[in-house]
């Protein structure tokens, strides 16, 4: 029976390790407190054999448009996070320098249905189609919105304290050649880390018998949510609207 | 050659002959009889019939001895089976593993977080409590290895599905601990597959640390590839220590190491943006097509001399691939159709000759 003792060891090492983080993470007062809507949170399908429990997706605003991009991951930024930005973007090697360059991981705040939120809306209200200008995005559209990044989680949440979601990010670069409206190198957040929070099971019942989908859309729950010691955010409560 | 008892924890001595060896004795007595029988057939046997009748004992005595220590296969109908088997068996643990997987994905909805922890953790426990009681039952070790490799697969289910059930962003760190397990349970039991994976997570932790100490995702680690190569490279340090444990072994860590280095170096050949280096892509490209070919030849001259036949094997297939991927690139749209697929017929005639002669080489290097 000696040789199934290290294996053994290592799988409860691994789930040990695993739980210590979790109850670490959720122990104490949580470093921040946010409440968001299904527009932000909606929820996660696996399918229809998915049955490993209900999960929110974290949403947030791209803001891919390049000249948009950089208001908030400016060059300073940009190069605060580690990135070589030595190559001007007119060079003729930065369409491959900018594209070669690896993705940073970083904290970033995400502001929640504010100032930014509402610069985003005013631009799409004036580049929106015919019909009922911006209502669209106004109602679908997740109402976080990048607006701050560091390497230093804990400098990032003293400066946005309340009315934020700071959460770790993987931050790429990006290159609009000339032939594009360019040349302008900016960057983008690629993913949150995580980009997912499991439902707890004590609240998963709350979402078994949520209304269909409305349109115009409508939020049918609201989530609190909590960032805990390691920066890991969870769900703490969730309510049904409608 | 002495046969030794197994170690009672295992764990086998350099000279401790393994379950290979002895197959290949047998087989060596079978071929004895099998060319005994023609040389009698055609009045040509130099043994008298009391010198016959003493080696037949001599060699009856063996086979009788090496089947109850190792359960080789005396026959080649037996030898047939025994492959069946094995593949039946890898067959059950993949099919077994799926059935858990499924299982999860089914079912653990319904379950709060510390019954998930709970039975993500006896899963891969369950698993190799099944190897042990099978490993003392059978000598083939062919159910034990179907455990084993559930037990492995559950073990990568139950970190994945926990760190995506407690939100806990995967980091490099926990493969760490997929290395320790796969290690521990290929090495006292002699699971070749489960050391093979091993060594691949080790390669690919040692690569991803380093990716993540640079402040980077390390799943990037098989996008540029050079800290992959270099860590496939460093498995090569483990052939001693491991040689020690089991002979079986070194081929192993030889065929993993090659096998991803060369599969790096084919990658990088073919696309340059996965290199790390600050250079342009097809300058990249260039030097890594080159390097691939140095590294190719030298393997295959290497592998030859050591009579590595699992090394010179693997290096002909990727020397292959690399040579038709130049060949497509360079000549497909610069040659008429007809050809481009003339000479592939003709390379493909001198790669025979060029095996053929190495082929022959390994023979006489045999003799």
């Amino acid at each position: 029976m000696k040789r199934m003792l290290v294996p053994a060891l290592a799988t409860l090492l691994m789930v040990v390790t695993l739980s210590i983080v979790h109850g670490w993470n959720r122990s104490g007062v949580p470093r921040l407190r946010i409440t968001l809507t299904e527009r932000e949170l909606p929820l996660s399908w696996g399918g229809l054999d998915d049955g490993r429990g209900a999960r929110f997706r974290i949403e947030q605003q791209g803001r891919f448009e390049p000249l948009d991009a950089r208001n908030w991951l400016t060059e300073e930024r940009l190069r605060a996070l580690g990135f070589a930005l030595d190559v001007m973007p007119g060079a003729p090697e930065a369409a491959i320098e900018y594209g070669r360059a690896l993705p940073k991981s970083a904290w970033v705040a995400l502001e929640y249905d504010a100032t930014a939120w509402r610069d985003i809306e005013r631009r799409r209200a004036l580049t929106e189609p015919s019909g009922r200008p911006g209502a669209l995005y106004e109602l679908s559209s997740s109402r976080l919105v990048p607006v701050d990044a560091s390497l230093d989680g804990d400098a990032l949440i003293a400066r946005h304290p309340a009315g934020h979601l700071v959460i770790r990010a993987s931050i790429q670069l990006a290159y609009l050649d000339p032939r594009n409206n360019g040349p302008v190198g900016y960057g983008y957040i690629r993913h949150l880390i995580p980009d997912h929070m499991s439902v707890p099971h004590h609240l998963k019942d709350r979402l078994a018998n949520l209304p269909e989908r409305n349109e115009p859309f409508t939020p049918r729950y609201e989530v609190d949510v909590a960032l805990g010691r390691f920066g890991i955010p969870y769900v703490t409560d969730v309510r049904v609207l409608r | 050659m002495s046969i030794g008892r197994r170690l009672p924890n295992g764990l086998k001595t350099p000279d401790t002959p393994s379950a290979d060896d002895a197959q290949r004795r047998v087989d060596q007595i079978r071929a004895f009889r099998a060319e005994l029988g023609a040389l009698k057939a055609a009045g040509a046997s130099p043994l008298q019939p009391e010198q016959e009748a003493a080696v037949a004992a001599y060699h009856d005595r063996l086979l009788a001895h090496l089947a109850a220590q190792y359960d080789v296969d005396a026959t080649e109908r037996a030898g047939q089976l025994s492959r069946g088997m094995r593949l039946l068996s890898f067959f059950g643990a993949v099919t077994l593993t799926a059935a858990i997987y499924s299982l999860v994905a089914h079912y653990f909805g319904r379950l709060d977080v510390p019954m998930q922890a709970a039975l993500l953790t006896a899963f891969p426990l369950m698993a190799l409590i099944g190897v042990e009681l099978a490993a003392r039952r059978e000598r083939t070790l062919y159910i034990a290895s179907l455990f084993a490799i559930a037990a492995y697969g559950s073990f990568w289910l139950a970190l994945w599905e926990l760190t995506q059930r407690l939100d806990i962003p995967l980091s490099a760190l926990f493969l760490w601990t997929g290395v320790l397990f796969g290690f521990a349970l290929a090495i006292p039991y002699g699971f070749r597959i489960i050391l093979a994976a091993s060594l691949f997570t080790l390669a690919a932790a040692i690569a991803a640390t380093m990716f993540e100490a640079a402040g980077t995702e390390w799943p990037l680690v098989f996008n540029r590839l050079e800290l992959l190569l270099i860590a496939a490279c460093s498995l090569l340090l483990l052939i001693m220590p491991l040689a020690r444990a089991d002979r079986a072994f070194a081929p192993v860590v030889r065929l993993t190491s090659f096998g991803i280095g060369l599969a790096c170096l084919l990658a990088l050949s073919l696309d340059g943006s996965h290199s790390l280096a600050p250079v342009q892509p097809w300058t990249a490209e260039s030097v890594y097509q080159s390097l691939m070919l140095v590294v190719c030849v030298a393997l295959l001259v290497i592998s030859v001399r050591r009579r590595w036949s699992e090394s010179w094997k693997l290096t002909a297939v990727m020397l292959t691939l690399f040579l038709l991927t130049r060949y497509v690139e360079w000549f497909w749209d610069a040659l008429p159709t007809y050809v481009f697929f003339l000479i592939l017929a003709v390379f493909a005639f001198v790669w025979l000759l060029a095996l053929g002669r190495i082929r022959g080489r390994l023979a006489m290097v045999g003799q």
